[in-house]
C-alpha cells in the first residue's frame, strides 16, 4: 500500500513509526524501484521509503513551474559550485527522477563496461549478463523507437540536416507506451504514456505487497553489531517540507537508492561506509548546453516527443548530441540574450527548435553536507570537456544550418547568436573559456559512492553492497566508476536487477522466509539464456 | 540548573546556530520564507518589463504578477539561490549607478533596458551573471503566464483537455 503521514492518522511530532520488514529501500526512482518489485515478487516484505511526495498523472497539468517547484529537489536549483556554475536538476517524487527525465533509455556503450572491467576490476559484470537484464527492463518499461509522426517537427528537422551533412541520426529509444507527443516529459507525463518508476515498476511493487511510504526523509542507516539494522528518518509535511513523525525501520538488508547527491548524505550523516574516505568523491555528471535554431517556418518546439532523435557517431569521442522540445517557461532559460533582444527571440518561439549538446566528462567533483541540511555540489568542468563542448555546439549548429535554420542561439558569449557558415567559422576559430558560457547544465549525476574491487578506493563492490557495513546495498548511479556518455536510466535499473538476485541470495542464506517466490523473470532469464547460448 | 527556557529572539537563534553547527536540518519558518518572497518581489518589481523584455506584442502583464510568481519560484529553493538573484539585482543597480548616476529602479524601462543589455554582453562575468540571474526567473515566469503562452501557440487548457483524452493504461 502506499502511505504518508496523513493517510496514517498522525498528528503533531511526538508519535513515532516503527516497522519491520525483511528489506528496506530508501528511493524509488530507477534505483529502488525495480529493486521493490523484485524482492516483493520473491516474497518478501518489503518497505520503501520515498522523500519525495506522490503525483498521480491527473496531477501532471503542463504547467512547468509549478512542476519543477513540486517535483524537483530544491525547487530545481541544485547546483554545483564551480565555474560556470551547473545546474543539476533532480527529482524527488515518487518515481524519483524517472517521474520528470525525459524518457530516453539507452544502454551503456560497451566501451564504458571494458573501462570498467579493466580500470575498476569489475570483471564480473559482462555484457552478455547485463544484456539479459537490459532485455527484461526494456520489456517491462516499452522501450521502443517513437512513430516519426509523433516525434515532431524539431526531430525531423535534425534528422534531415544530420544526414545532409553525411551524420548518422536517428531516433532515440524511450520508455513510453502509446507516447502523444505532448512534450513534457520533463514536468510529469500528463497521460501516463512515460513508463516512469511511478506507472511501470512501483504499482507492480505495490501489487505483489510491497509498503511504500511517500513524503518521508531519512536520516540515517542503523547499524547494530556491525550490520545494517534498519534506517530512521522523519515524515515531511507535503507542501512545506516541514518535520513530522519520526518514523523507524528494522531490517535485514538496507537499500540506499537516494540518488547521487542523497545516497553520499546518508552514510556521511550516518558516519559509515566511508573507510576508504571516497564517498562523496568522483562526483560525475554529463554536463549539457543547448541551441536554439530558428528557422523561417512553424516548428512548434511544444509539439513533439520530448527527447526524439540523436545523433552518436561521436559518442567515442564522449559527445552526444539530441534534440529536446520545451514550454516557453523553460525554452527561455535557454536563451542568454537580455531585455528586448531576449524578447525578439522568444517571439520567434512557435518557429524555434532545441539540441542539446551532452558530454561524457572527464574530471570529477565532490558531494558532502550543508550545515543545516541539503547537499553542497563542487563541480569544475574540465578543460579537455570544454573543448568538447565547443565542438559538440559546433556540429549542432552546423546541423541546424544543414536543417534550413537562418540562425542558432548559443550558450557561448561572444558567439551567443550565430547567423551562417561565417559565424560558425569564427566560433571554431575562437578558444572558448569556462566562463564564456551563459549557463550550464548538468544532467545524470554519477559516482558518489563508486564501486570497485578494492575497499582502499571504492565504496561497494559489484554486488553493490558495501565494503564496510554488511547488509548494505547501494543501488543507484552513484555506485557508477564513471560517467556514461548516454542517459543512464536503464543501466540503473539492469544493475538493480542484478542487484535483488544477491540480496536475494543472502535473505535465503539467513533463512528469510518469503512468501511465495514469483519466478517469471527467472524463467524468462533462463530462456534468454538459453537462447543466446544456441 | 533553571528549567527556563526563554522564547526570545536570542535564544531562538543561539538554538538555530547550534543545531546548523550539528548539521541539523532547520527548515525555514513559513513567516520567514513569506518574509524572503516579500523582499524579493519588492526588489524585482520595478525591473520586470526591461528584464523580461516587454514584448508589445504579448499580453502586456502586470509587472506585480510577474515578479511575485518569480520570487515564489526563487524561496521553494535553497538559501543561496535567493542570495543570488537578489544580490544580481544589487550588482546591476551598482552599475546603473556607476554609469548613469541613478538607481536601476529610478531609471525609466528604456534606459534600464540599456543598462541591463550592456551588463549581458560585459566581458565581465560577474555582470553577464548578474543580468543572466536578475531576469531567469522574471522570464520563467512571464513566459509560464496562461495569456502569454497562448500568444506563442502553447495553449495549456487545450492541450490538457487533449491530454486527457489520450490516457494510458498499461495493458498488453
Amino acid at each position: 500500500m502506499l502511505h504518508t503521514w496523513k493517510s496514517l492518522g498522525l498528528r503533531g511530532k511526538t508519535r513515532a513509526v516503527e516497522l519491520e520488514a525483511d528489506v528496506v529501500i530508501v528511493g524509488s526512482g530507477a534505483g529502488g524501484a525495480p529493486l521493490a518489485s523484485e524482492l516483493a515478487g520473491e516474497g518478501y516484505s518489503v518497505v520503501v521509503l520515498e522523500e519525495g511526495g506522490y503525483f498521480p498523472t491527473e496531477s501532471f497539468g503542463f504547467d512547468c513551474r509549478r512542476a519543477v517547484v513540486e517535483m524537483y529537489r530544491d525547487g530545481g536549483m541544485t547546483f554545483a559550485l564551480g565555474m560556470p556554475v551547473v545546474l543539476c536538476p533532480t527529482g524527488r517524487t515518487i518515481g524519483g527522477t524517472t517521474t520528470i527525465n525525459q524518457g530516453t533509455a539507452l544502454r551503456m556503450p560497451r566501451g564504458v563496461l571494458q573501462e570498467w572491467r579493466t580500470g575498476y576490476g569489475l570483471s564480473e559484470i559482462t555484457y552478455e549478463e547485463l544484456s539479459l537484464y537490459y532485455g527484461a527492463v526494456e520489456e517491462f518499461i516499452y522501450v521502443s523507437k517513437p512513430d516519426p509522426e509523433v516525434a515532431g517537427l524539431n526531430a525531423a528537422k535534425f534528422i534531415a540536416g544530420a544526414r545532409a551533412m553525411g551524420l548518422e541520426a536517428e531516433y532515440l529509444p524511450r520508455n513510453a507506451k502509446d507516447c502523444e507527443g505532448y512534450g513534457v516529459c520533463c514536468f510529469g507525463c500528463p497521460t501516463g504514456a512515460k513508463q516512469s518508476t511511478n506507472i511501470s515498476y512501483i504499482p507492480e511493487a505495490l501489487r505483489k505487497g510491497a509498503d511504500v511510504y511517500a513524503d518521508c526523509r531519512v536520516d540515517r542507516v542503523l547499524v547494530e553489531e556491525g550490520r545494517a539494522a534498519g534506517v530512521t528518518g522523519r515524515f515531511v509535511e507535503h507542501d512545506t517540507r516541514a518535520s513530522g513523525p519520526r518514523i523507524t525501520v528494522h531490517a535485514e538488508v538496507v537499500v540506499l537508492s537516494c540518488g547521487t547527491v542523497g545516497t553520499p548524505l546518508v552514510l556521511k550523516r550516518s558516519g559509515i561506509a566511508d573507510s576508504s574516505g571516497q564517498v562523496g568523491r568522483n562526483f560525475r555528471l554529463h554536463p549539457v548546453t543547448q541551441v536554439v535554431p530558428i528557422f523561417d517556418e512553424l516548428v512548434e518546439p511544444h509539439r513533439g516527443v520530448s527527447q526524439s532523435a540523436w545523433v552518436h557517431e561521436f559518442l567515442d569521442q564522449g559527445i552526444s548530441l539530441e534534440t529536446t522540445v520545451l514550454p516557453p517557461d523553460m525554452l527561455t532559460m535557454t536563451v542568454p540574450h537580455a531585455a528586448r533582444e531576449h524578447a525578439e527571440v522568444m517571439s520567434q518561439y512557435p518557429n524555434s527548435g532545441l539540441v542539446g549538446v551532452m558530454i561524457k566528462d572527464s574530471t570529477t567533483g565532490r558531494v558532502m553536507p550543508r550545515p543545516g541540511g541539503g547537499a553542497s555540489l563542487y563541480y569544475q568542468v574540465g578543460r579537455e570537456d570544454l573543448r568538447r563542448m565547443k565542438l559538440g555546439n559546433l556540429v549542432a549548429s552546423e546541423i541546424s544550418f544543414a536543417a534550413g535554420a537562418k540562425r542558432v542561439i548559443t550558450m557561448i558569449s561572444g558567439h551567443h547568436e550565430l547567423r551562417g557558415p561565417g559565424d560558425v567559422a569564427r566560433l571554431r576559430a575562437a578558444k572558448v573559456k569556462a566562463r564564456q558560457y551563459f549557463a550550464m547544465s548538468g544532467w545524470h549525476p554519477m559516482g558518489t559512492c563508486r564501486m570497485g574491487s578494492d575497499p582502499e578506493w571504492s565504496v561497494v563492490g559489484h554486488t553493490l553492497e558495501t565494503w564496510d557495513v554488511p547488509d548494505l546495498f547501494i543501488s543507484d548511479a552513484s555506485v557508477f566508476p564513471t560517467a556514461l556518455g548516454v542517459n543512464p536510466q536503464l543501466t540503473i535499473m539492469a544493475l538493480s536487477m542484478r542487484c535483488a538476485g544477491f540480496i536475494d541470495e543472502r535473505l535465503r542464506e539467513r533463512g528469510v522466509p518469503a512468501r511465495g517466490r514469483d519466478d517469471e523473470l527467472e524463467r524468462m532469464l533462463f530462456a534468454e539464456r538459453a537462447a543466446s547460448s544456441r | 540548573m533553571s528549567e527556563y527556557q526563554p522564547k526570545s529572539y536570542p535564544w531562538r537563534a543561539w538554538r538555530r546556530l547550534a543545531a546548523l553547527a550539528r548539521g541539523r536540518s532547520v527548515p525555514l519558518r513559513g513567516n520567514r520564507r513569506a518574509l524572503r518572497k516579500r523582499v524579493l518581489a519588492r526588489s524585482l518589481v520595478p525591473l520586470a518589463p526591461a528584464l523580461v523584455g516587454h514584448p508589445a506584442q504579448a499580453f502586456d502583464l502586470e509587472p506585480r504578477v510577474v515578479a511575485d510568481a518569480a520570487s515564489e519560484m526563487i524561496v521553494a529553493g535553497p538559501a543561496e539561490a535567493f542570495l543570488a538573484v537578489l544580490g544580481s539585482v544589487h550588482v546591476l543597480n551598482f552599475l546603473s549607478v556607476i554609469t548613469t548616476g541613478r538607481r536601476l529602479r529610478s531609471l525609466g524601462e528604456p534606459d534600464q533596458a540599456r543598462v541591463i543589455s550592456r551588463a549581458s554582453t560585459s566581458r565581465v562575468m560577474l555582470l553577464r551573471g548578474a543580468s543572466m540571474l536578475a531576469g531567469l526567473p522574471l522570464k520563467v515566469a512571464y513566459y509560464n503566464h496562461d495569456d502569454v503562452c497562448c500568444g506563442l501557440g502553447f495553449t495549456r487548457s487545450a492541450l490538457r483537455e487533449d491530454a486527457g483524452r489520450h490516457q494510458v493504461t498499461r495493458d498488453r
